[in-house]
């Protein structure tokens, strides 16, 4: 029988030279007369040691990494198909204890199942929850989901039940299923690894949801920046739809659902939900003021379920085995599983899916190892480049969304960026006005000025012109926007400009305690 | 000021009602309404930038934020809807301090220009700047901005300047929700966000010069060009457009008697604040140097005019119209009116015709145009007039546009109506061609039914059988409110198989499912509505038609409730108020017969005279009478008929069979090149009466400023009647309006003082309606019973054949209107400067035609010549044109044919056939001479050339100029006393100037554009074209892309030798231009000219000036050539050449230089530059031409743009640079 | 060449004309095709969408993607999201323009590479992150910028 060899066909194990390993591998097998069975498979999500080979054993799957393409020759003739010592040896997947650590529920067969085979996918437990919900009635379907406790994982943090619910309410002769994939945050990544690693549990997720709320047409809004993942999503979708799981016939339950991707065209701001669904009617991605809600008054002026990816990935698990199962997990009211994404200056970079609760040093020191660069830690950036940078003296703060708001940081898509102790937190500041003007849509005032300004009077603060009148505009701006912008782009470019100069005043010229 | 309150965003109607508290007031509104509203309407100002209550709102300016108890942040109020019971704080600390953050970032990127701004003192930024407090910007100007941003003037009317734009995107939202063009957007994104069209510029954008962007626009980016000219305005008087049947509103704002701008009023009932290119903008006619102000008499048509006073006019017209009377009788006169007329103007005209004269030869333009409407309509449900109001297209669901192009023709309603078509109404468009409603800017129909020209009865009994034979009629309606026997009848005929769609499908040329899928469509639709035009009405079968539509509507119950009906849109301001006033032979005011005895008596009691109880004569039977002559004299009031009616010829003809013709009107027009007496008319901002709309509206026509005339228009027709021995006293058009409330029932309630309280009443406006009627026959037709009729489908006589295998079909055009007489002398020329032919790609091909071709069209009737357009809007086998011009002569092929009910001329419908053709056809050329004949009959100020200022810097080397003083400026460098000096200098204009001889090219000269006129008659005289000046009967100076052209009109004796001179190719003159014949021939910029990189130094240049004069052989003789020397770069002079011509000697050189070699070096020429001896140069690749004398402006723009270094003055030891000083080392 | 790519654009407008919200998906159509949206085929599309011109300009220069004249032969982007710069993106961004002698948004001497800047390519866990054309590369350092720079101007 062939033997089965994993490697990874997610982006950034592509980007550190895994179709070389994979070519390796196969051409050295041809070489030496082994039949093996090469699949493309996620990301385990432990990326410094990608590309992460694993091979099937009658042990399990053990595993090899950092492969290098020069390492596949001395990988064979150490005989790794049969899970034998190299010295990339990692040994059994499941005993590594990053993964051990983690609670995988989302992200359950991410890395372990070959991404657009269905047979894979059903037989990892895969259109289960489908099939329940097939059985169910669209208000039973979202008051699983609302039991779940499941909070919207895009940033905003919205009960999906309750926007469900909204949806299913709203008569139309069309509603819609939108998967916001427009994952634009520095840092973040868990929804890439979703749509390149187990693109079929959203296709089953926004099934369900077009089936709760009575929505037969699904878009996936994917950035242009994810080529690989669309050509996943795109190859998964049609083997969905072969096999009757989409389209006008759901496993002939005769209900139907079609769902298609679209592709973004390189605009952070058309991650915000409304600009989203402008750009997917052909427009511009200007933010819409609510009301009306999307959920109302959507794609098409239709009501229309906008979630990001991972709250939909997550729904064919709570479906699958009940909303109580989900809400067990995590702290207060924050249920269920985040799938946290390490970046930065951290040595062991990856995705950890945690229960709610765990805190910032355990994910930065005992999953992470501490900084890459092996200095000290001076300031994380958690939620993206709108979310606020944290000091050390905040690395004890559970992941939580309300323990987080009570610090002024947001916990965002889960994105966790790490600096060592060279940053200079005014720059970064200067970086998140930049960011901010290069991103914004141009319709509010605040936004479409200030981010500018914003950069100008921080050169002036960095060149200490001015430095006390600019001290106090940067505040007076970051106030304007904060309060005055029309959505989270110019509302939130505050929370990484003044958590730098609250936490960091030294590096704005300021002395400690001059900061607040 | 007329001064509107904005709500900021749209009022919002709702059955709820919702009670809220805002800074401590309690306020109920309807539920749906923003607070920013709520706000308003409690008397509470909040501030605001990109909120206007005639656009949706947007959120974009972060000023208009509140606090609301209870939740969090600071909701912006325009979009922020009311909730039961919310408390809202328009004005706290915190608000103050965001909305000063917010304006301190407004104000960091825009120009501190207030004092010196067009708009200061009318800018919303300005104010909102002073209501948040904004004391100082404390980012300082040093930053990224738009200061510098380039201004764009390409639009006649008005400019964008975005160094002071704060994109708010109000003109993008008004182009889009207003307008429904969609022709701007906002460029780019975040600071970089910028109004643009996605053109090079407005002008080329898809703009159709609304003016809703510069309405909407809150500081001075977008303004009228006329504001930057005048002022701010200091006064405003409201009044009615006097162009399309949509009526719109209009503040005139003035200073003084000066009309600063047009605009929309956003109270008007038919425009809600909207307005098109033509009410907007295209007012500048009313003051055009075109307009005769003095009376005019003459003895024949073949006379010059002689200026009378009024009092001689009008009593030399009264003792013409008496002794014509006294000789042929009392039926020998008649008058017309137009729809152009106030209502009290054609109401005193036919009063005059009826009462004063005693005949009922009185008729209308509408008979031209909508008469089968008022015959058709009144027919069938009882009321000469559309069922609705414009805004009941609002509750359409299914809108069926039959032979009518609202955009082009309609554009104010059209914008409604496509905004309803965006909100999801059908559409199905009956044209034979693609309008833009057909296919457009988030407009698509549904159905496009493409039917042949001339089938439109066919059409409506295919729909007809379909509802009949499918089950599709409400029969609780038709029971109830219809004439059964009637409807039985029509609907055993329509239910004939021979009705069939299938049966008439050939005919129509348009799909059977298509006419079963619209009428399914139209009746099952939910509310369906149809709107119609002249592609209904000019037709043999207009009438018919007209009944068929109203069959339609009744048959399924879409007639007498909002959102659905039968609306005519008429062509003109006031075709309906002038049919209602009387103006027809068989009809008084209100549409009362002169046979019936009442009315009969009511009137002559009235009026006290004697009145004819026989219906009078229409306009053709009117021609037809004056032809075989029994019809002497004509009283034609603002009426145009030789343009505007068909079959000119017949036109023509008849006019001239009269005795005295007295035309009243603003200027010459074709008609009062026919007359008699020509008393100056009034615009329509000089006088006071009423215009009456498509939708019965009766709206004010007030006075802005005084008749330049003298007298308004029904003052100067009372002053006839008076004449004429019957006395006519109203001291104002308002007694008019009450004379005509007394005697008209569905006037009854009609005054200057209720439309001065409510802006404008829709008739019938009485006892039971006192605030007018905008939706007819609600619960009863008005003539009861609704009666069908039944419409048999007559193909017409105008058969196409093998001679004439075309059908030509006609419209209009969105910049011009009707004749054409107003925005023909308006900038609207930019968009339409001639009526052009469209034929389909097959048709053409078949024929040899292309784009840009002189077309002959000719008909049984007559022929013409017009430009081809070649396009898919018209289908094969049809042509289209358009009649805004007059020597276009769309109306010399159109035919006597009209409808059988109304004498509507057949306009839609004329066979024809088109051949490719060199000139224009005889009739226009003939009547380029008559009519500039006629023209220089009149005593009128000589044209003079629009010249805009004494000096222009200078321009593309394409453009030409002209000028006052023939000069334009330009930066040179001088050199002089070793020094290198920028300076500004002026140089001579040269241009090329092409003769024009009724209309044929003939020479082209490069001349100064100054004294032109002059220019050409020493030519034409000089050269034997013309013997006396006297022959000479007008010239138009023209500035063409290329050059001017001087435009002469000759007697016809001197055209036709010319034209045999031409032919023999005798006498042929020579020109400074190697016998270019016209402008386009003349200026041949040299292309891809391969210039030598030489560099020279000054000091071989003043060594050159100082050797060559001693080389001049010939000269030095006589004093009498030109020299052209070659020079090295040492400065020696190695080549001379010398002729009388100064072209002649360059050419020499050139020719010897070309025979011995190339040696570096540059031309040193005795005489000045022109651009020709620029040309030269530059084909032969030299880098450098020198001077003695000075280049002119085209020599010096052809150098620069061919890289050649032109040097002039060079004299002694100086010299100036005009172009390319770097080559100067 | 010109009308080969006219051909094309009607050939994606065809295919689109029925596809609700077709603007994106046709521009990427055009720009997948033909390396750009070109301005000449704004009229086109307007028409067959029954939009307006100015529209088509609105959308195409909104989005940074989107661009109307042909860039090199290949794009390289540098990230310059905050995780690349925790790493040392800027240093990397320094030495590619000072390497390739243009700024972002232009194109080499040679016409072989258009540098851009981007934020966020999704490869944070392997900073800093580049692509050229589309491929994602990781843990780029000089040695690395160096080789994408010399197989892009070999191929």
């Amino acid at each position: 029988m062939a033997i089965k060899i994993y490697v990874p066909r997610d982006s950034s194990a592509l980007s550190l030279g895994a179709n070389k390993v994979a070519a390796n591998i196969q051409a050295e097998a041809v070489k030496r007369g082994i039949e093996i069975n090469l699949v493309r498979n996620g990301s385990r999500g432990l990326f410094w040691l990608e590309t992460m080979v694993e091979v099937a054993t009658s042990k399990g799957r053990v595993a090899y990494g950092p492969v290098m393409p020069k390492d596949v020759a001395s990988l064979f003739d150490a005989d790794f198909i049969n899970g034998e010592a190299h010295l990339l040896n990692l040994g059994l997947t499941d005993e590594i204890e990053w993964l051990k650590k983690q609670e995988r529920l989302t992200f359950a067969r991410v890395g372990i199942t070959d991404p657009v085979s269905l047979e894979d996918y059903v037989a990892h437990d895969g259109y289960k929850g489908l099939k329940n919900a097939l059985a169910m009635s669209g208000a039973e379907i979202v008051k699983e989901v609302t039991d779940s406790g499941l909070r919207g994982r895009g940033g905003a943090a919205f009960p999906t039940g309750i926007k469900w619910n909204t949806v299913l309410n709203a008569p139309a002769d069309q509603k819609y299923i939108v998967c916001n994939a427009d994952e634009g945050d520095s840092g973040t990544y868990s929804d890439r690894m979703i749509m390149e690693g187990d693109p079929l549990v959203l296709v089953e997720g926004m099934t369900i949801a077009g089936l709760a709320v009575g929505a037969t047409q699904g878009y996936i809004y994917l950035r242009s920046e994810y080529p690989d993942a669309l050509v996943t999503l795109n190859e998964a979708i049609a083997n969905a739809y072969q096999a009757g799981y989409l389209g006008d016939d759901i496993c002939g339950s005769g209900k139907q659902f079609h769902l298609e991707v679209r592709r973004a065209a390189g605009a952070y701001v058309c991650g915000e939900e409304t600009s989203l669904l402008e750009s997917l009617e052909g427009k511009r991605g200007l933010v819409r003021f609510k009301p009306p809600l999307p959920a109302i008054e959507g794609l098409f002026g239709k009501p229309t379920v906008v979630n990001n990816v991972i709250s939909l990935a997550t729904v064919p698990i709570v479906l699958d085995k009940g909303g109580q199962f989900y809400q067990d997990f995590g702290m207060g009211r924050s249920r269920g599983t985040l799938p946290i994404q390490l970046a930065g200056n951290i040595k062991q970079c990856g995705l950890v899916e945690k229960a709610f609760g765990v805190t910032l040093r355990e994910l930065l020191y005992d999953f992470g190892g501490g900084s890459a660069s092996g200095k000290p830690i001076r300031a994380v950036q958690v939620g993206g480049p709108l979310g606020a940078y944290l000091p050390e003296s905040q690395f004890d703060t559970p992941l939580d969304y309300e323990k987080f708001s009570e610090i002024w940081a947001v916990l965002g898509h889960g994105g966790i960026v790490a600096f060592d102790d060279t940053v200079d937190m005014a720059k970064m500041a200067r970086y998140a006005f930049e960011f901010c003007a290069v991103e914004s849509c141009g319709k509010c005032t605040p936004c479409r000025i200030g981010s500018t300004r914003g950069v100008e009077v921080m050169d002036k603060i960095i060149a200490k012109e001015d430095h006390a009148k600019n001290i106090t505009l940067v505040r007076d701006l970051s106030d304007t926007m904060l309060n005055g912008s029309l959505c989270a782009l110019g509302g939130m470019t505050p929370y990484p400009v003044l958590s730098a100069m609250n936490h960091f005043p030294e590096d704005f010229g300021l002395e400690k305690g001059q900061a607040a | 000021m007329s001064k509107y309150t904005d709500f900021g965003t749209p009022a919002k109607t709702s059955a709820h009602q919702i009670t809220l508290e805002i800074d401590g007031t309690q306020i109920t509104v309807a539920e749906g309404t923003s607070i920013m509203h709520a706000a308003m309407v409690g008397g509470v100002t909040v501030p605001k930038l990109c909120a206007t209550d005639s656009l949706d709102p947007y959120g974009s300016c972060r000023l208009c934020l509140v606090e609301i108890e209870g939740r969090r942040g600071y909701p912006a109020s325009c979009t922020t809807p009311v909730a039961e019971g919310i408390k809202v704080k328009t004005q706290t600390p915190k608000l103050a301090d965001i909305r000063r953050g917010v304006m301190e970032l407004y104000i960091s990127d825009h120009p501190l220009d207030c004092l010196t701004c067009a708009t200061n003192g009318d800018c919303e930024l300005q104010d909102m700047a002073g209501a948040v407090g904004l004391r100082e910007v404390r980012y300082g100007y040093d930053g990224e901005n738009h200061l510098k941003a380039e201004k764009d003037t390409s639009n006649p009317y008005f400019q964008f300047d975005p160094s002071k734009c704060i994109v708010c995107s109000r003109c993008v939202r008004a182009c889009e929700e207003v307008q429904g063009t969609y022709a701007l957007t906002i460029q780019g994104r975040g600071f970089e966000s910028k109004v643009a069209s996605g053109t090079e510029n407005f002008l080329e954008s898809e703009c159709v010069s609304c003016g809703a962007c510069v309405q909407a626009c809150p500081t001075a980016t977008l303004i009228e060009k006329s504001v930057v000219q005048h002022g701010v305005p200091e006064h405003s008087v409201t009044t009615t457009c006097a162009y399309c049947g949509v009526g719109c509103s209009f503040d005139a704002e003035m200073k003084g008697e000066q009309v600063v701008r047009m605009v929309p009023s956003k109270n008007g009932g038919a425009n809600h604040g909207h307005s098109c290119v033509k009410g907007r903008f295209a007012w500048g006619y009313a003051t055009h140097q075109d307009r005769i102000t003095t009376p005019m008499i003459r003895k024949s048509i073949h006379d010059a005019w002689t200026e009378v006073s009024w009092d001689e006019a009008i009593n030399y017209a009264a003792s013409e119209i008496t002794r014509i009377q006294a000789k042929y009788g009392k039926e020998a006169v008649g008058g017309i009116t137009s729809s152009r007329c106030t209502n009290e103007e054609v109401y005193v005209t036919q009063k005059l015709v009826r009462a004063v004269l005693g005949t009922n030869n009185v008729d209308t333009c509408a008979r031209v145009c909508h008469s089968p409407t008022g015959y058709g309509l009144k027919q069938t449900l009882g009321e000469s007039a559309g069922t609705q109001t414009f805004d009941s297209v609002m509750h359409s669901d299914v809108i069926f546009v039959i032979g009518a192009n609202p955009t082009d023709g309609h554009p104010v309603f059209a914008s409604q109506m496509k905004r309803r078509l965006r909100e999801g109404a059908k559409l199905i468009v009956a044209d034979p061609r693609q309008i833009d409603l057909v296919s457009s800017t988030h407009v698509k129909a549904d159905y496009h039914l493409k039917l042949r020209p001339g089938t439109n009865v066919a059409l409506i009994s295919a729909m007809s059988h379909v509802i009949v034979t499918e089950g599709l009629v409400n029969e609780a309606f038709v029971k109830e409110r219809c004439e059964i026997d009637s409807f039985e009848a029509w609907r055993d005929f329509a239910a004939k198989q021979e009705n069939s769609p299938e049966a008439l499908s050939e005919a129509l040329g348009v799909p059977a499912e298509d006419l079963r899928a619209a009428a399914r469509l139209y009746a099952t639709g939910g509310n369906a509505a149809i709107y119609y035009g002249l592609g209904v009405t000019e037709h043999s079968q207009g009438s018919t038609m007209v009944m068929g539509i109203a069959n339609l509507s009744m048959a399924t119950a879409n007639v007498g409730r909002e959102g659905v009906g039968v609306n005519p849109l008429r062509g003109q301001n006031n075709v309906q108020g002038s049919c209602d006033m009387g103006s027809m032979p068989h009809e008084y005011p209100g549409y009362r017969h002169v046979s019936d005895d009442a009315t009969h008596a009511l009137f002559e009691t009235a009026w006290g005279r004697p009145l004819s109880k026989e219906p009078g004569l229409r306009i053709p039977n009117m021609l037809d009478e004056a032809i075989s002559g029994s019809f002497k004299a004509l009283y034609c009031v603002g009426e145009d008929i030789v343009q505007s009616d068909p079959n000119t010829q017949h036109v023509t003809h008849g006019l001239e069979s009269m005795e005295c013709v007295i035309v009243q009107d603003l200027f010459l027009n074709e008609t009062a090149m026919y007359a008699h007496v020509f008393f100056p008319g009034a615009s329509f901002l000089e006088k006071s009466g009423t215009f009456t709309n498509a939708e019965r509206r009766i709206s004010p026509v007030r006075r802005v400023m005084t008749p330049k005339n003298g007298y308004e228009d029904w003052e100067v027709t009372a002053k006839l009647a008076n004449a004429l021995g019957y006395p006519m006293h109203y001291s104002h058009a308002s007694d008019i309006l009450d004379e005509i409330a007394a005697l008209t029932p569905t006037f009854k309630g009609v005054s200057f003082k209720k439309l001065d309280e409510l802006g404008s009443v829709q008739w019938p406006c009485d006892d039971a309606n006192p605030s007018g009627t905008p939706t007819m026959h609600i619960d009863e037709f008005v003539r009861g019973k609704g009666k069908f009729f039944i419409t048999e489908y007559v193909p017409t006589t105008e058969k196409v054949n093998a001679k004439y295998p075309l059908i030509l079909t006609t419209g209009r055009i969105l910049s011009q209107y009707n004749v054409g007489a107003q925005t023909r002398r308006t900038q609207n020329v930019t968009w339409h400067t001639e009526d052009i032919i469209e034929i389909h790609p097959h048709d053409a091909e078949d024929r040899g035609i292309k784009d840009g071709d002189w077309v002959g069209i000719s008909s049984r009737a007559g022929e013409t010549v017009l430009h081809a357009k070649i396009t898919e809007r018209v289908q094969p086998g049809v042509v289209y044109t358009t009649f805004h011009h007059p020597e276009s002569g769309a109306n010399v092929i159109t035919t006597d044919i009209s409808d059988w009910a109304t004498n509507c001329p057949e306009f839609k419908v004329t066979a024809v056939q088109l051949t490719k053709v060199t000139q224009l056809s005889e009739w226009q050329r003939e009547y380029k001479v008559f009519s500039q004949e006629q023209i220089g009959f009149v005593q009128h100020p000589k044209n003079e050339v629009n010249a805009k200022s004494a000096c222009i810097l200078m321009p593309d080397v394409k453009q030409p100029l002209i000028t006052q003083t023939g000069s334009s400026r330009l930066m040179v460098q001088k050199w002089q006393a070793d020094e290198l000096k920028s300076l500004e200098d002026c140089v001579a204009e040269e241009v090329p100037v092409a003769m024009i001889y009724n209309g044929i090219s003939h020479a082209v000269m490069l001349a100064t554009p100054l004294d032109l006129e002059d220019f050409a008659l020493g030519f034409s005289l000089a050269e034997g074209i013309l013997n006396s000046p006297k022959e000479l009967y007008g010239i138009e100076v023209v500035q063409q892309a290329s050059g001017i052209e001087l435009k002469m009109d000759i007697a016809s004796g001197r055209f036709s030798q010319l034209k045999n001179r031409r032919r023999s190719m005798t006498g042929r003159t020579g020109c400074g231009l190697c016998g270019a014949e016209s402008l386009e021939q003349a200026l041949r910029l040299p292309d891809g000219v391969n210039i030598s990189k030489d560099v020279f130094d000054k000091a071989a240049l003043l060594k050159a000036l100082k050797n060559a004069a001693s080389q001049q052989v010939l000269q030095s003789e006589t004093g009498a050539t030109h020299a052209s020397f070659w020079v090295n770069p040492n400065g020696d002079v190695t080549m001379v050449r010398e002729d009388v011509g100064r072209h002649n000697a360059l050419d020499k050189l050139l020719g010897a230089r070309a025979q011995q070699g190339t040696e570096a070096g540059f031309v040193l020429t005795t005489s000045r530059a022109s651009y020709e001896m620029v040309q030269k140069v530059a084909v032969a690749g030299v880098a450098m031409l020198v001077a003695i004398s000075a280049p002119t402006g085209l020599a010096v723009r052809v150098a620069e743009q061919c890289g050649v270094t032109l040097v002039g003055f060079a004299r002694f030891e100086q010299f100036v640079v005009y172009t390319h000083p770097e080559r100067l080392v | 060449m010109v009308e080969e790519i006219l051909v094309s654009i009607e050939k994606h407008i065809q295919a689109h004309i029925n596809v609700p919200g077709a603007l994106m998906p046709l521009l990427h159509a055009i720009q997948d095709d033909v390396g750009y949206v070109p301005e000449s085929s704004y009229s086109p599309i307007a028409k067959a969408l029954n939009l307006s011109v100015a529209e088509i300009h609105g959308v195409v220069t909104f989005y940074h993607h989107f661009r109307t004249h042909a860039p090199g032969k290949h794009i390289l982007q540098i990230c310059r999201a905050e995780s690349c710069q925790a790493m040392g993106s800027e240093a990397l961004e320094i030495y590619v323009k000072k390497t390739l002698g243009v700024d972002y948004h232009q194109t080499t001497s040679d016409g072989a590479i258009t540098l851009e800047p981007i934020y966020c390519l999704g490869n944070c866990a392997c900073s800093p992150a580049a692509s050229i054309d589309d491929q994602v590369c990781g843990r780029v350092d000089i040695d690395r910028v160096n080789e994408i720079i010399a197989e892009a101007r070999a191929a």
